[in-house]
């Protein structure tokens, strides 16, 4: 898959992710792995930019094994912002599947 | 690449980052690392997963809003342009030697390089005389060239030996001409190039003396005008002493006159201690320099 592709729907599954329910960083690498191929490495700065813009808070809660892991939660601005993303992934894959169709037709 | 080096690199290339947020975005690859292994991969699996460092510390910084070329543009300047600095100015002096080391090594290296371009050519003309010599087969003056060129390669002895036997067989007035001719322009060349060098190096010690005559002469200018004007003052300081003592009110006017004298006879004792003299060791070394020239006129 392109990795323009990825990079630009990547922020959506991470957002979606989260928003079901908190998850720690690896959890939430799994996660997004079972939608797309991704380099692993790649999600940990993700992470960072959208706490840095207020669309993730963290926590850190004990694990039964381990150091206490950070997780991610969805803030408001976070969900208004998930929102606004996918319906723009709505309205470009529907334009875009629009004008595949109509090459097709015509 | 094992764990330790990883998180060592990486903390290497994120170093401009805040350390609260190094650690934390340290630690979140340093556990990811931990439960791919406990998932059944090796250190460097896991590792290996994170495909390239630098791609890698050039994403996470991005998220933070940082230049990722940033820190190495920094031991980029760093690593050339300081080096290069310390190179030429010297470490550890103040700015006002550095400036002046700069200046007279300048001068120096300019002078350096008049004198070898001078000796270039004086050994041009000295080689061409002794080659057209060679060539020409003149007995006499391969005896001598045999002596003189102790210092070049047997090579070329061997070389001009052949030379010399196939031109012995070839007519001798020939070689006689050839010779003439040779020895001619061997010398006008040599001595021309002889007195190109003698003149640059002439210039070269012209130009330093100039330099040297214009700043004493400054000098001495500045503490003349200084001195001269500090005896008027000490004219008038004399002059407002004795009407002090006959009752004027001029305490102040004198006092002022006082502190003038002072500072113009410093500023003439500062204009003199300012004189460029040449001290002996220079002009010692200086002849030094010029014996071995000497030797080659010889």
């Amino acid at each position: 898959m392109n990795a323009q592709f990825k990079k630009g729907v990547l922020e959506l599954i991470v957002l979606e992710s989260v928003r079901q329910r908190d998850m720690y960083g690896y959890e939430l690498v799994e996660e997004v792995s079972k939608v797309v191929d991704v380099n692993e490495g790649t999600i940990y700065p993700l992470l960072k930019r959208l706490t840095n813009e207020h669309y993730f808070e963290t926590y850190l809660r004990e694990s039964t094994e381990g150091p206490p892991r950070k997780y991610y939660h969805l803030t408001a601005a976070g969900i208004l912002y998930r929102d606004s993303l996918e319906k723009e992934w709505n309205e470009l894959a529907e334009k875009v599947g629009g004008f595949l169709e109509e090459c097709r037709n015509g | 690449m094992d764990k330790k080096t990883f998180i060592k690199e990486l903390e290497q290339a994120l170093s401009v980052l805040q350390e609260e947020e190094l650690k934390d975005i340290i630690s979140e690859y340093e556990q990811h690392i931990d439960m791919k292994q406990e998932r059944g991969l090796t250190e460097e699996e896991a590792i290996a997963d994170f495909g390239s460092l630098d791609e890698l510390a050039t994403e996470i910084l991005e998220a933070y809003h940082v230049r990722a070329d940033y820190g190495m543009e920094k031991k980029y300047r760093q690593g050339i342009f300081r080096k290069g600095f310390r190179k030429i100015f010297g470490q550890g002096k103040s700015w006002g030697l550095r400036l002046w080391v700069f200046i007279f090594a300048g001068v120096q290296q300019l002078g350096n390089i008049l004198l070898r371009i001078g000796m270039f050519w004086k050994q041009l003309g000295s080689r061409f005389w002794k080659k057209l010599v060679g060539f020409a087969g003149n007995r006499k003056n391969y005896d001598l060239l045999h002596k003189e060129e102790s210092a070049m390669g047997t090579e070329k002895k061997i070389i001009n030996k052949e030379t010399w036997k196939e031109t012995q067989n070839s007519d001798v007035a020939e070689i006689k001409k050839i010779s003439k001719i040779g020895k001619f322009w061997g010398t006008v060349f040599h001595g021309t190039a002889n007195l190109v060098k003698e003149m640059i190096y002439l210039c070269s010690r012209i130009f330093r003396w100039g330099i040297r005559m214009t700043w004493n002469a400054g000098c001495l200018g500045f503490s003349f005008c200084c001195g001269f004007f500090g005896l008027i003052c000490l004219y008038g300081f004399g002059l407002l002493i004795v009407l002090l003592l006959q009752g004027y009110p001029l305490v102040g006017l004198t006092m002022g006159c006082l502190g003038l004298v002072m500072c113009t006879f410093s500023a003439a004792c500062l204009g003199l201690t300012m004189l460029w003299r040449v001290r002996k060791n220079t002009e010692a070394s200086q002849r030094a320099y010029q014996e071995p020239e000497g030797d080659q006129h010889a």
